[in-house]
């Protein structure tokens, strides 16, 4: 066993049947994926061993992505792209390797700050402007259950932009948020608030979609 | 994705996971295929992709190139509210077409308590449950153990299969395919499957032998299973060791339903133990067998499959074992074993009775192992037993309690942190077993039994689970039932009840209505039968004589010191 081991950090999207799973369930995903692509990858210790992973922040059930990411931490170094292609053809529909590269060291996580898309039916510019307003009013507030009791909490704060995507063909909605600080909403919370606030019209909203992850 | 609901539809159920397919292992769709079928469990995804008759039948059908056979899972509650108030029909998870589209749904029969779920899954996807009312197709077709005797579901199936199903599919297959082609009448169809052997086709009967699938020990078990996207009851790669049981215990249907026992070998189970775990990606090869340590050269398999690597992470999963000192030295030797508890099922707590049902496991095994493990990760030991065994008494009864608190004072006195875990349930007679003729209890004496049991228990530190009594008696009825208890079950169904097997779902307000509405009286189900006296499966010649049943029968009351009817 190599002391200074190959990290290779792997994006990949979901889409399709791959949004309907648990942050556990895909994580069960990959892990058999990766066992099948016969990859040199190193184990976690203890009594139930596994692949030594690391991924990026839960993706919410319902949500799409393509910016999802995991670290692989391999005994030996592989090719990148070689690698991408034998997890790709090893993952359930759904599931797609969008890049990898080696990652040096232990750089820090991204994951604090969130881009999704918004994607709307044709014709649903009403309800599209509905949701941007929501999104965009500071003094907004959304029940969040803390602790086994409910509150109202700001949104504000967990917003940092909305804007209108000017070249999709059907009104799309570009959201930045922040989240992982004491006190903020999670995207997936407020995401969920913004739905039930539309009730019927939900329907309008087609995709949710996670298409960036910054630190 | 499917057509009919919506993203945030799929969004309002538990698991939508469950009803989207594109799994791993997944077949491709064949377009111009000249026969599809539909292969359905009659509970939840999660457990019935954990099913290996499905995973067999499904890798069986789907290699011949002129077959596609699909999936389909009993919809959940929620999930079945869904698809009524959308109007969309129960489809299948592959290509999303309703069950109705299908040439042949093939429906496994696992456990008595799924018989509503099986009448609900034809309703939802479009198919009349009558099997009279049905014009062209689908031909809905049966089987598995609660099959033994079909008497039961015989008003809803065009054909149950009683036996193994390897073969007997595949030839219903070609019938099927051959009579599509000639353009057959499915009267005329149907007549020709009654003369596979396995088949009882209720429109044309006639004798039947259970079908045992002689192939297996040299066939390969499915190298490229389904992989469940969400958690399974069995998250592992499943390796069938052997298939069969040698053990005669006089109640177990599964006993008598797979024999005769046949052992695949040891060095081709190592081969395909490593192609499955690469095949999967799972971490644990899970062995399944009525009895693990029946498999005649187990600790010699053992070693082959440890020696075998496909993954460094890979472990081994060993249930049925039956437990001894030989057992835990031959588990300690092995470096990727995971522990899945020490599980004992004695049935009864006394080795009179042990001995009466043909149980044989001894006080001197579970004492030898609980001490024998002090020092060892197998912190909880689990005990099953039976109430209401025939020839019971009540000493027998009082037995199980100072069975459990004497094993809980052995590993006190040894210094083992043990809990023992205690789960209780009513004897229930089946059809082709040696005490397919006993009575069972009323459910008010099953009760009253169960609570001495318990009463007692509170003395020792173990934790106690029990089957609700009236579960057991309905699954007497459903088992030992004739067509009457087809409509008992149609009607049950009727007044909302699903999920009968599941504590939270089961409704005793829908069975005691269907009981009420039907005229029929649990205890002509439930009473000892005379040995002389027609049951409702006698025309199945079960490769198991009728004579041997009773002889047997005859053997445990004599070692009762009593006779039987």
């Amino acid at each position: 066993m190599s002391d200074t081991p190959f990290v290779l950090e792997l994006t990949y999207a979901r889409s399709g049947p791959a949004i309907y799973l648990s942050h556990l369930d895909a994580i069960d995903v990959l892990s058999r994926a990766i066992r099948r692509t016969g990859l040199p990858y190193r184990i976690t210790q203890g009594c139930h061993p596994r692949p030594r992973l690391t991924f990026g922040p839960p993706l919410p059930l319902g949500h799409a992505s393509r910016c999802e990411f995991l670290r692989l931490h391999l005994e030996r170094p592989v090719d990148p792209a070689e690698a991408a292609q034998a997890l790709s053809r090893q993952l359930p529909a759904g599931f797609t390797v969008l890049e990898a590269r080696p990652v040096e060291g232990q750089p820090a996580l991204t994951g604090s700050r969130l881009r999704y898309r918004l994607v709307f039916r044709e014709g649903a510019e009403d309800t599209c402007q509905t949701v941007a307003r929501f999104l965009g009013d500071p003094s907004q507030t959304i029940l969040v259950r803390r602790d086994g009791k409910e509150e109202r909490v700001g949104i504000g704060p967990a917003i940092i932009a909305v804007a209108p995507d000017q070249g999709a063909s059907t009104p799309t909605l570009l959201v930045d948020f922040e989240q992982g600080k004491q006190g903020l909403p999670s995207a997936g919370k407020i995401l969920t608030a913004v739905v039930e606030a539309l009730g019927d019209r939900r329907e309008d909203l087609i995709l949710i979609e996670r298409i960036a992850l910054f630190s | 994705m499917i057509p009919g609901l919506s993203h945030w539809d799929l969004l309002t159920v538990e698991k939508p996971a469950r009803y989207l397919g594109g799994e791993v292992n997944q077949a491709p769709d064949k377009p111009g295929a000249q026969l599809r079928v539909c292969l359905g469990f009659p509970d939840l995804y999660e457990l019935g992709m954990s099913n290996i008759a499905l995973q067999i039948l499904y890798g069986l059908l789907n290699a011949d190139p002129r077959i596609v056979a699909e999936r389909v899972f009993a919809p959940a509650v929620d999930f079945e509210a869904l698809l009524r108030r959308k109007g969309v029909p129960l489809f299948s998870l592959e290509t999303k077409r309703p069950l109705s589209a299908f040439d042949v749904v093939g429906l496994t029969l696992p456990y008595e308590m799924t018989f509503t779920n099986l009448l609900n899954m034809l309703e939802l996807g479009g198919i009349p449950m009558d099997r009279r009312a049905r014009q062209g197709w689908p031909l809905v077709i049966g089987g598995g153990p609660s099959g033994a005797n079909p008497v039961v579901l015989g008003d809803f199936f065009d054909a149950i299969l009683v036996g193994e199903g390897e073969e007997a599919l595949l030839e219903l297959c070609e019938k099927v395919i051959a009579g599509k082609a000639a353009g057959r009448s499915r009267d005329a169809l149907l007549a020709d499957i009654a003369t596979i052997e396995g088949f009882w086709v209720p429109a044309f009967p006639g004798p039947v032998r259970r079908r045992v699938f002689q192939g297996f020990a040299a066939s390969p078990p499915p190298l490229r299973p389904l992989v469940a996207t969400i958690e399974a009851v069995h998250h592992r790669a499943p390796l069938e060791i052997f298939r069969g049981c040698v053990q005669g215990c006089r109640f177990c249907n599964a006993g008598f339903f797979y024999r005769p026992k046949r052992e695949r070998p040891p060095e081709k189970l190592a081969e395909w133990g490593e192609a499955l775990l690469r095949a999967t990606g799972s971490d644990a090869l899970g062995l399944i067998s009525l009895s693990t340590s029946d498999y005649r050269e187990l600790p010699h398999l053992l070693r082959l499959l440890s020696a075998r690597r496909a993954f460094p992470d890979q472990s081994l999963a060993v249930p049925s074992l039956r437990m001894s000192q030989n057992t835990l030295d031959l588990l300690g030797s092995l470096p990727d074993l995971r522990k899945s508890g020490l599980t004992f099922a004695p049935e009864a707590g006394s080795a009179r009775l042990r001995e009466i049902i043909h149980k044989c496991i001894t006080e001197e095994d579970m004492f030898e192992v609980v001490t024998a493990t002090k020092d060892s990760a197998y912190r909880v030991i689990k005990l099953y037993f039976m109430i209401g065994l025939p020839f019971e008494t009540d000493a027998d009864v009082d037995a199980i309690a100072d069975l459990v608190a004497r094993l809980d004072q052995a590993a006190r006195r040894a210094k083992a942190h043990k809990e023992f875990s205690v789960s209780l349930s009513g004897f229930v007679p089946k059809p082709f077993t040696p005490f397919q003729w006993a009575g069972q209890d009323p459910l008010d004496v099953l009760r009253e039994k169960r609570r001495r049991v318990t009463s007692a228990l509170k003395k020792t530190r173990a934790k106690v689970a029990w089957r609700d009594e009236y579960l057991c008696q309905l699954e007497t009825v459903l088992a030992r039932g004739d067509a009457r208890v087809g409509r008992l079950v149609a009607e049950a169904r009727r007044r909302g009840a699903r999920f009968d097997g599941w504590n939270e779902h089961f409704s005793r307000e829908a069975w005691e209505g269907a009981f009420a509405a039907t005229g029929l009286d649990p205890s002509e189900f439930t009473r000892p039968l005379p040995l002389a006296a027609p049951l409702p499966w006698d025309f199945i010649d079960f490769r198991v004589p009728k004579a041997f049943l009773a002889e047997e029968y005859r053997r445990a009351a004599a070692l009762a010191g009593t006779e039987v009817l």
